[in-house]
């Protein structure tokens, strides 16, 4: 093809006569920047863009090419095409109705991160009764958020973060399929309590807030599979009994903080809640804070110790070496794996061997032999 | 068929300026147009191409021969399209996509548009319309309107210096 600018079209428009299906195809090979700007061409050419199927929009370099450029003009703009182009090939959406845009349009899985929300009201209004199954919100609600009403009667997975406990709880209370939640660093006021009481529910995250301190967790949820707790511990937690249990997994954040409780007490209070699973992981700060209450915590469970637990008992010889009290006998352990620690206890690794009946596997990792004297 | 005789077969396929042309069964089914009416037993004689002008097919036959020669090998049959594309000018690439299209050969489509696009994109408003002859009926206002408008899309693009 002839690079040069001199005409080659003898002045007959070839391009335009294409059928709209072809010139759409060319177009969809093109950046979406690029075939968007066609629309200067021709007023044939403006109408055509909102035609291509399967549009996609990738926000890469091709959106903003030369970053000296003060971008804001071009975001803006951009900004606007995106409104409009929704707008178009949604059909007759409103302006800024877009999440109604996108229900129309069968989605199911959507993700919203608004900061500073004003008017929650209006997203909840345009998703009451979709038939979305997978939700994903992040938005402060103003204090002044009106009562929203919600009814997600699909949802199967809802991620939230940075709600109201408040809002939550109906908002959870309106799900009634959901199994799978997330619940991250969510708000609440002191002596509010969060409930989840979801039948469906299989899998439950929480990450809790620093300031939830004074808050109150229920959780019912009897087929339960899976819990993973992060974040900090709360004033208390009801937990009703679950049949199926089958992971849970504990992890305290590294902040140091001062809980106006035992926070010993409260982590323990919180494993027994979740007694019953067929596997346990605990972070390091979960276990330190009491670390023999949870060593007759183990020895209670019924199902033989797993490796993932044993990698941990490291961490209880360090702690057990100022413990009076004799060690229980651990007639379920079958493998102790030490690994990562100045360890300079051997009389108590002997003691604790001695304890142990039924151990098949010793594993040493990294072990400093400092102060070796056995 | 090709496979039940164990001799190639042979077509004859009839542009609309009444031109003839022979190509092995086996390379002009790469056009689902063909393969169909093969398939439905209407292939006896000649197949009328309605809708193509003798160069054109020429052009396209050349294609379809040099394309199923290549065996299952995606790297040379896509150098094989550039490399064929590469002296067609734009009259005979608006000629190629309607064949294409017409004869259903999504390879050959999805190589002319993505020649057609990789031409047309980051050129300059002015050069798009003067190589594809595309009469401007914008008024200056409305096209102000419409340069306002997508202003994002034009950054990076080429300038036009005479407007």
């Amino acid at each position: 093809m002839k690079e040069e600018n001199g005409a080659d079209s003898d002045g007959i428009d070839r391009i335009s006569n294409l059928p709209n299906e072809i010139l759409c195809h060319i177009l969809s090979l093109m950046p979406v920047k690029y075939a968007v700007g066609t629309s200067i061409l021709s007023t044939k050419w403006k109408n055509l863009f909102p035609l291509i199927p399967n549009l996609r929009l990738r926000l890469d370099d091709s959106l903003l090419l030369h970053p000296e450029t003060p971008p804001i003009v071009y975001l803006v703009s951009f900004i606007k095409f995106v409104d409009r182009l929704l707008n178009i090939t949604l059909l007759d959406a409103p302006s800024l109705q877009w999440i109604s845009s996108a229900l129309r349009l069968k989605i199911r899985r959507m993700d919203i991160r608004i900061r500073r929300l004003r008017f929650p009201k209006f997203i909840f209004d345009s998703l009451y009764g979709c038939n979305i199954t997978s939700l994903n919100i992040l938005f402060d609600f103003a204090d002044n958020a009106l009562v929203c009403r919600f009814n997600l009667p699909n949802l199967h997975m809802l991620s939230v973060q940075c709600m109201k406990f408040v809002h939550l709880n109906i908002l959870v209370a309106s799900c009634p399929v959901l199994e799978y939640l997330v619940l991250n660093s969510c708000i609440c006021q002191p002596g509010r309590v969060l409930r989840i009481s979801v039948p469906s529910l299989k899998a439950l995250k929480v990450i809790s807030a620093v300031h939830a301190f004074q808050s109150e967790f229920e959780i019912d949820a009897p087929n339960l599979e899976y819990i993973n707790y992060e974040g900090f511990l709360v004033k208390s937690y009801k937990v009703t009994r679950m049949r199926s249990l089958r992971i849970a997994r504990f992890e305290l954040d590294e902040t140091f903080v001062q809980y106006p409780f035992d926070a010993g007490e409260k982590a323990f209070e919180l494993a027994r809640s979740f007694a019953g699973a067929e596997k346990y992981w605990m972070s390091k700060q979960f276990i330190t804070v009491r670390a023999f209450f949870f060593l007759r915590f183990f020895l209670s469970l019924k199902k033989r110790w797993n490796i993932v637990l044993m990698l941990i008992i490291s961490l209880f010889v360090q702690l057990l070496q100022n413990c009076p009290q004799p060690l229980p006998i651990f007639t379920k352990m079958i493998y102790v794996s030490i690994k990562c620690m100045d360890f300079n206890g051997w009389g108590l690794l002997a003691r604790l061997l001695g304890c142990a009946p039924l151990l098949e596997k010793l594993l040493f990792r990294s072990v400093m032999l400092r102060n070796y004297c056995a | 068929m090709a496979a039940e005789t164990g001799t190639p077969t042979t077509l004859t396929l009839k542009s609309n300026d009444d031109e003839l042309f022979s190509v092995a069964e086996s390379a002009a089914i790469l056009s689902v147009t063909i393969r169909n009416m093969v398939e439905d037993g209407c292939a006896g004689g000649v197949i009328p191409l309605d809708n193509v002008d003798g160069k054109t097919l020429a052009s396209v036959i050349t294609y379809m021969n040099g394309i199923s020669a290549i065996p299952a090998d995606e790297e040379k049959k896509k150098s094989y399209r550039d490399k064929f594309l590469s002296d067609k000018d734009f009259e005979t690439l608006a000629d190629m996509v309607l064949a294409a299209n017409y004869l259903n050969m999504s390879c050959l489509m999805d190589a002319v548009s993505a020649k057609i696009a990789q031409v047309m994109e980051k050129k300059s408003v002015g050069w798009v319309r003067r190589k594809f002859g595309i009469e401007n009926d914008y008024t200056p206002e409305e096209e102000a309107a419409v340069k306002e408008e997508h202003k994002w899309t034009f950054e990076g693009v080429e300038t036009d210096d005479d407007n």
